[in-house]
């Protein structure tokens, strides 16, 4: 009885498992052009993030790569905090250039914690200046390590990722990303030929908001209505910026970091804090329209309180993490700084109202723009969908 | 000037938002003490990773369950949050000890505010730049999953017969919507953050090569390439986290105890009548 059972038990597993085999195979003929594009893509990445792990010919700089490291204690203790200093003696092959295949003999410093210095490892490319050439073996000093091959793999990475979830939406959003990332460097260039960063940060804001939001949702209505929104939401929260400066003692931009000159600092800032919030404003921007041309595709008649009371309803939903995703975006990068300040037996009190001021001004401003751009998109989306109706 | 601006945010979050504007600015000023509690205790020497994975444990849940309530939604968003930092902790530490991303860069280094730093903190560093950079994604990865958890319930909610399938395409799908928003928020957050350094950069003339083997650019980079994967990653994993707890409610009983949808679990009932949102 029981063997007959076991049987049957077993057909029926085999039943199941020809069934699932002759599913997936119906799945694979259905998707074969998607799979074949996928697998295509997947080979372009690996091949792009290979290429570029191998090439030192490119670069003109020498590049060594190091065979062998040997570490040495050395008897430097500083403020008796048990920070050691080790010195490495580290020999290699030159990767590149004419002095291809020769041998390299160099030195380097290096302590546990690794704040001003790096340690380096068997396998580690780095590139090498003021090289003299001795008897056959180079040395130098390291001027750092050769990066670009895990720049090239997290974006293979991020490519390969939006693509398989978002595969369309994906490739306009990396499109749009790339567009952004030329202009800004166009950008730079002028503004490093002398243009007025200021113009040259509305002419950017202006051009990335058309840009991406075009990208990103099409050319419709709701993309012509958030535009308008976040144009009029960025100018809003800027003035309420300069008038807040007026009448405050303003903002200290000595405080600002990597400064170059001088001279156009307030106007830098600006610049920042435009770029730095639009990205947010937009978002509210395209969700408050494409949700409030959604409710009146769905209901023509749809009384105006209505529309109001879902457009707050969506801001409130959103206000929240929108100004947290601000927050940690700008303030995570300073963490490391404020850590080792600490550790200088400077107070966080100090280091909060002192040393960090332009990430919470950044911070700050964001938010409120993001605040502005709620009531500032649905009175627009409102004027252009109802507006739209009354001449249909 | 701070203060003036904070006072700013305050009132405009209370005339934009009411009610939930104050929660809102309540959980702002937890998740800055969080943050600050946490920084000073790496800076005590304690281990940075797990300190940042309590710290965010706790931001997360004040963002979720404070301000947005205890329920399906935010109950799915939190575990899609806690399983994607799990998934990237490891590629970020392993990316971070190769790429050598700790610690100042060379542009920093050139500034006078390093002059009075010690550098012997005896704490290591990698794992500092590493919960950095989990500290900058946590925020996008919330937003996103709440995004998508909160679709994928109300999708359900007008139409209970759908399967588990059906509602992880739906949400994979609204994520798509969400998807290009959130990178453009990063990137432009990003580019207004770091404009200082790239106008450096231009004044130094350093050339395309030298700039992407940079330690200060390396160091931009991957804190926003984190941001954006963790807020795509989180997609997929939100979509099928929240349709598998909506599916099977039992399992989770003791999470949705407060949630409308789910009322019923509480006295062993059947599933009913969906509550009528407008009363």
């Amino acid at each position: 009885m029981s063997s007959q059972n076991n049987q049957g038990k077993k057909f029926d597993i085999r039943k199941k498992v020809r069934e699932l085999s002759r599913k997936s195979k119906l799945v694979l003929m259905k998707n074969k052009r998607r799979l074949l594009l996928y697998g295509a893509l997947i080979v372009i990445l690996l091949t792009g993030v290979w290429l570029t792990d191998h090439n030192d010919q490119w670069y003109s700089a020498t590049i060594v790569k190091i065979d062998h490291a040997e570490n040495s204690p050395t008897d430097l203790y500083r403020n008796g905090t048990g920070d050691r200093y080790y010195e490495q003696t580290l020999t290699g092959t030159v990767q590149n250039g004419t002095l291809k295949g020769h041998k390299a003999l160099l030195k380097n410093q290096y302590s546990i914690s690794g704040v001003f210095d790096e340690t380096y490892k068997a396998g580690d490319r780095v590139f090498v200046t003021s090289v003299s050439s001795e008897n056959g073996t180079i040395t130098g000093t390291i001027s750092g390590l050769k990066r670009d091959q895990y720049i090239a793999a997290l974006c293979a990475a991020l490519i390969l990722f939006i693509l398989l979830v978002a595969n369309r939406r994906g490739f306009f959003a990396l499109l749009s990303l790339t567009a952004n990332i030329a202009i800004f460097w166009y950008a730079l260039t002028l503004y490093a030929s002398g243009t007025n960063i200021l113009l040259l940060g509305n002419i950017l804001v202006l051009l990335f908001t058309c840009l991406s939001l075009l990208l990103i949702s099409g050319w419709n209505q709701k993309t012509f209505a958030a535009i308008c929104s976040t144009l009029i939401s960025i100018t809003i929260t800027l003035l309420l910026f300069q008038l807040t400066m007026s009448f405050t003692e303003g903002v200290d931009y000595a405080f600002m970091e990597y400064i170059t000159s001088p001279a156009d600092l307030p106007e830098i800032f600006m610049a920042q804090i435009m770029i730095g919030g639009l990205g947010a404003v937009m978002d509210v921007a395209i969700t408050e329209a494409s949700s409030i041309s959604e409710l009146i595709a769905k209901d023509k008649e749809i009384p105006l309180k209505n529309l109001i009371q879902s457009g707050r309803d969506i801001g409130h939903d959103i206000m929240g993490t929108m100004i947290n995703v601000m927050l940690f975006t700008y303030i995570s990068g300073s963490i490391p700084l404020i850590i080792l300040k600490m550790n200088s037996e400077i107070r966080l009190h100090t280091i909060i109202l002192w040393h960090m001021p332009m990430e919470l001004y950044r911070f700050l401003i964001g938010s409120i723009g993001i605040l502005i751009s709620i009531p500032v998109s649905i009175l627009v989306s409102l004027l252009f969908f109802r507006r739209l109706r009354r001449f249909a | 000037m701070i203060i003036a601006l904070a006072v700013i945010l305050a009132t405009l979050l209370y005339a934009v938002g009411g009610e939930r504007g104050i929660l809102t600015f309540l959980t702002l000023c937890w998740n800055i003490a969080v943050l600050s509690l946490s920084i000073i205790m790496i800076s005590w020497g304690w281990e940075p990773i797990t300190i940042t994975f309590l710290s965010c444990l706790l931001i997360c849940s004040a963002t979720l369950f404070y301000q947005n309530g205890r329920n399906a939604k935010t109950f799915s968003a939190f575990w899609s949050v806690i399983l994607i930092l799990v998934i990237l902790i490891l590629p970020a530490y392993l990316l971070g000890l190769n790429s050598h991303i700790q610690g100042l860069n060379e542009l920093m280094l050139r500034e006078d505010e390093i002059m009075g730093l010690t550098p012997n903190i005896n704490i290591n560093i990698v794992k500092i730049a590493v919960s950095m950079m989990i500290t900058g994604l946590i925020g996008a990865a919330t937003d996103t999953s709440m995004a998508i958890s909160s679709a994928v319930y109300e999708v359900f909610r007008n139409n209970r017969q759908l399967s588990l399938g059906e509602l992880f395409r739906s949400g994979v799908h609204i994520g798509r919507d969400v998807l290009g928003t959130t990178v453009n928020t990063l990137y432009f957050a990003c580019i207004g953050e770091s404009m200082m350094m790239f106008l450096l950069f231009k004044s130094y003339h350093y050339s395309f090569w030298r700039l992407i083997n940079s330690k200060a650019f390396f160091q931009e980079f991957t804190d926003i390439m984190f941001s954006c994967l963790a807020c795509i990653l989180v997609i997929p994993l939100s979509a099928a986290v929240t349709s598998c707890i909506l599916k099977r409610p039992e399992k989770f009983k003791r999470f949705l105890d407060e949630d409308e949808l789910f009322l019923y679990l509480k006295d062993n009932g059947q599933p009913g009548q969906i509550p009528d949102r407008d009363k």
